[in-house]
């Protein structure tokens, strides 16, 4: 193993996790308010809310990295507004790789916690407003602690989808080691060289990295079952 | 309170009441699908009318005009279901203090350990819900609406979901509430066993409209207010002291209205007030007094009125308190009895169930 070999192997991992954290927490708050507003509010707009919900994962993610090139790029309408007003360019920066990552894995985010908040009596959320309760402690002091496996089932699950993420992430973010290169696109990078022996090694990483994720899940599941003595 | 409700649903069927709720319990009583808990979750805030107003005192919770309607967690109205809303998450001190912390100081006019206390709840403070019998759960459940020192309480059929030996103690603290606290209560329930013994005023909800309004002494005279479908199995639940210990015979004496009974087999302790049931079919009426019995209550009494059903009689009998026997049809042809006229009724000891929870 060479010093270029580990390098790629660190920043890749670096580039993955810190892609992986700011997309699942770019989903969270949006999912967790769009499935609060469709499954208790039921608003008129709920058919959309669920078709937001599940498009990404009917489209190829190649396909979700080409639309975000267009609508991202500095000839698209956003673009050109965060280039004129900040000098800023989001194609082929990890910003972009976060954004795509979190598109791709939103419909698993927004699923786990509907059917955690489906899973909350909204007798109780009721019962809360009549003892003294407005909507924001209602729901952060009974439906999210009630709904807590749907959220944690998302923040993990959208987080090892994000970690796993290759096509979108690699439309819109390109192959920069350091930069926006995460570990699939490492492997991709690698395989393509005929490096093999990273390829292993770099796939023997995103392997701990998704049982450690999953583990953890467990662990914290299991910490707040015994908190809220189910 | 003062109201006046008008609510529509899609389904065609419409709530339109008014009226005025005073001091003491008010019942409630109705069918299912009378409008029973959409009256409560209209004055609690979680259903709207469609127009009128609902007042409690000065303060208005709804009306249409001009436009108000109090958001429901401003309202402080207790609200009890049937089905017990205690919080999973939380163990029982943590739901009781759930709404008193939510309460601005300045209100807090019932301390959580005053009703802890009041309740009798301490050795259960520290569980966790589950591990709570239904009985234990609603006492949790008036504790928690308690502390946060409600205007009114709102009881939606809070006798349904817990055994009947456990519902004496909660009838004996609904009423202990009103007495200590002077919360005016709503009392909603299907049963008129239980609105009889809770409440002091009855209102008659049918098919979204009150048909009469009565006070719960005259409604055990005026029976027939009320279809016999309800009557049939009817229990009359008495406040008892208990006046003996048990003695070798497995025997304890209760009073009942200044009326000694015979009670058998039951663990309850000297000088306890407890609430009993007597069903109305296990009061057996004769016109003499008869010794040569195996009955170990013949009680004295008058025929204070007759209600003739299609399938029964329901007879009122006052001896202390008022107690209804049901007999048949046969049975009364036979007595030819007539109100007024003096009776005995004839209790079995192991027919008077001790409700202590």
């Amino acid at each position: 193993m060479n010093q270029m070999q580990e390098t790629i192997y660190y920043t890749s991992l670096l580039v993955s996790l810190k892609v992986s954290v700011v997309a699942t927490l770019i989903n969270l708050p949006i999912a967790t308010l769009l499935a609060w507003l469709s499954i208790r509010r039921r608003v008129r707009l709920r058919i959309f809310i669920e078709i937001i919900g599940i498009i990404p994962l009917a489209l190829p993610p190649v396909t979700i990295g080409f639309l975000l090139l267009l609508a991202l790029g500095r000839n698209s309408v956003i673009g050109s507004f965060l280039h004129e007003s900040f000098g800023m360019d989001l194609i082929f920066t990890w910003w972009a790789t976060a954004l795509a990552a979190a598109v791709v894995s939103y419909p698993l985010v927004y699923k786990a916690i509907s059917v955690g908040f489906s899973g909350v009596d909204s007798r109780l959320e009721l019962a809360a407003r009549t003892l003294g309760a407005d909507v924001f402690r209602t729901f952060f002091s009974i439906t999210i602690p009630l709904a807590y496996k749907g959220v944690l089932a998302g923040i993990i699950g959208g987080f090892v989808r994000a970690l796993s993420e290759f096509g979108a992430t690699s439309v819109v973010g390109g192959n920069i080691a350091g930069e926006t290169q995460t570990l699939p696109i490492a492997i991709y990078s690698s395989v393509l060289s005929g490096d093999n022996s990273a390829a292993v090694v770099l796939s023997l990483i995103s392997g701990v990295l998704a049982v450690v994720t999953l583990l953890i899940h467990n662990w914290m599941s299991k910490k707040i079952e015994y908190k809220n003595g189910f | 309170m003062d109201f006046n409700i008008y609510k529509k649903y899609d389904s065609g069927f419409a709530l339109n009441v008014n009226g005025i709720i005073g001091d003491g319990i008010t019942a409630v009583f109705g069918t299912s699908g009378s409008g029973k808990t959409t009256l409560l979750n209209c004055i609690a805030g979680i259903v709207n009318p469609d127009r009128g107003k609902i007042n409690i005192g000065d303060q208005i919770l709804y009306s249409d005009h001009p436009k108000v309607t109090l958001p429901i967690h401003q309202r402080r109205v207790g609200y009890v279901s049937q089905e017990v809303t205690l919080f999973p998450h939380m163990n029982v001190i943590e739901n009781i203090y759930f709404g008193y912390n939510l309460i601005p100081q300045s209100e807090r006019k019932i301390l959580p350990e005053y009703v802890i206390n009041f309740l009798e709840i301490e050795p259960l403070l520290r569980e966790q819900i589950s591990s709570l019998s239904g009985g234990e759960k609603q006492k949790v459940a008036l504790a928690r609406v308690l502390s946060i020192s409600p205007n009114f309480l709102l009881l939606d059929e809070a006798l349904a979901s817990i055994d009947q030996k456990s519902s004496g103690k909660i009838i004996t603290n609904l009423k202990k509430i009103w007495s200590e606290f002077k919360i005016p209560m709503i009392y909603v329930s299907h049963s008129i066993s239980e609105v009889l013994a809770i409440a002091d005023h009855v209102l008659i909800l049918q098919g979204g409209e009150f048909i009469n309004s009565v006070s719960s002494k005259d409604l055990f005279i005026g029976t027939d207010l009320i279809s016999s479908d309800y009557w049939f199995g009817f229990e009359n639940i008495k406040s008892a002291k208990v006046m003996s210990q048990i003695n070798s015979d497995q025997i304890v004496e209760i009073k009942i209205g200044g009326v000694v009974f015979n009670v058998s087999g039951e663990q309850i302790l000297l000088n306890d007030q407890v609430n009993v049931s007597v069903g109305s079919n296990e009061i057996i009426l004769s016109k003499i007094q008869t010794f040569d019995t195996s009955v170990q209550n013949i009680i004295r009494g008058k025929i204070v009125s007759i209600s003739e059903f299609e399938s029964f009689v329901l007879v009122c009998v006052k001896a202390g308190e008022n107690f209804l026997s049901r007999i048949s049809l046969a049975a009364a042809r036979k007595l030819e009895l007539n109100v007024g006229e003096e009776i005995f009724m004839m209790i079995k000891s192991n027919s008077i169930k001790v409700l202590n929870g």
